[in-house]
């Protein structure tokens, strides 16, 4: 059975992997850029899905410098960055888990902007997007069956 | 970016489960995931944090015929509860049909107002 790795900081992606895609992927589940790393070590090869906010997270599990985000796009604006970092934190643990090495299609739920998309491939390689939690489309993107 | 975290926050996860599951396919386990997407999303009731995201919106972007059409939907969608939770057939259908055409709407003003993802 293929394997997916779902990485968000709340359980809605996995809960709806283990009950819309279970039937294809064993799911493994990572909250934070540390799991997702270990995860992926554990599991080499896994398809990633990955949640772009990490609203819920506090910023001791969060991947970035947060002084350094702050004086380079706020100005010194600590509060401002946390969001920041928060805001994209599923690319941000993307980065880390392609500076290590992992380059498998990473899938994010995301109606992003042509642009974006185009940048995080040049950025990441394979990132494939979705814009929403359609079983269906998610297979396709993940390379499984439609 | 206001109208972004709005189509994320509430229109793709109220839509979770209503994407997946066919008008007379809902068993009680599907049932229980969609009333989670829709009364139990982070920070609350679909309703509760619409109104949340949805009113800066208005502030800065005056009326959109989008948040009344979902503010209406939503509505609809908090009178249905009781019928949800029972696993009211007609009901779960109606309801899911109201949560797609909410996240459809959503991200549509997303992508009007906004042009762009944060």
């Amino acid at each position: 059975m293929k394997r997916l790795l779902v990485i968000e900081d709340g359980t809605e992606y996995a809960e709806f992997a283990r009950l819309f895609l279970g039937s294809e992927f064993r799911v493994i589940a990572a909250q934070s850029a540390a799991e997702a790393v270990c995860a992926a070590e554990a599991e080499p090869g896994c398809a990633l899905l990955i949640d772009l906010r990490f609203d819920r997270a506090s910023q001791d599990v969060l991947t970035g410098d947060l002084d350094a985000t702050a004086e380079r796009l706020f100005a010194g604006d600590r509060v401002r960055a946390l969001r920041h970092l928060q805001d994209q934190q599923g690319v941000l643990i993307l980065a880390e888990l392609r500076k290590l090495g992992h380059r498998q299609p990473a899938v994010f739920v995301h109606d992003f902007p042509s642009r974006r998309l185009e940048n995080l491939r040049r950025l990441y390689g394979d990132v494939r997007a979705v814009p929403s939690f359609d079983a269906q489309a998610l297979r396709l993107a993940l390379g499984g069956e439609a | 970016m206001l109208a972004s975290r709005l189509a994320h926050d509430v229109g793709k996860y109220m839509a979770r489960t209503a994407h997946n599951v066919a008008a007379d396919k809902w068993t009680p386990t599907l049932a229980a995931m969609l009333c989670r997407d829709l009364f139990e999303l982070r920070g609350g009731r679909a309703s509760a944090v619409f109104e949340t995201l949805a009113r800066p919106i208005e502030s800065l972007s005056g009326p959109q015929e989008g948040l009344v059409r979902a503010r209406a939907h939503l509505a609809e969608l908090d009178a249905l509860e009781g019928h949800l939770r029972a696993s009211d057939a007609g009901a779960l259908a109606r309801a899911a049909v109201l949560a797609l055409a909410v996240e459809d709407g959503l991200r549509k003003l997303a992508r009007d107002l906004g042009k762009g993802s944060p």
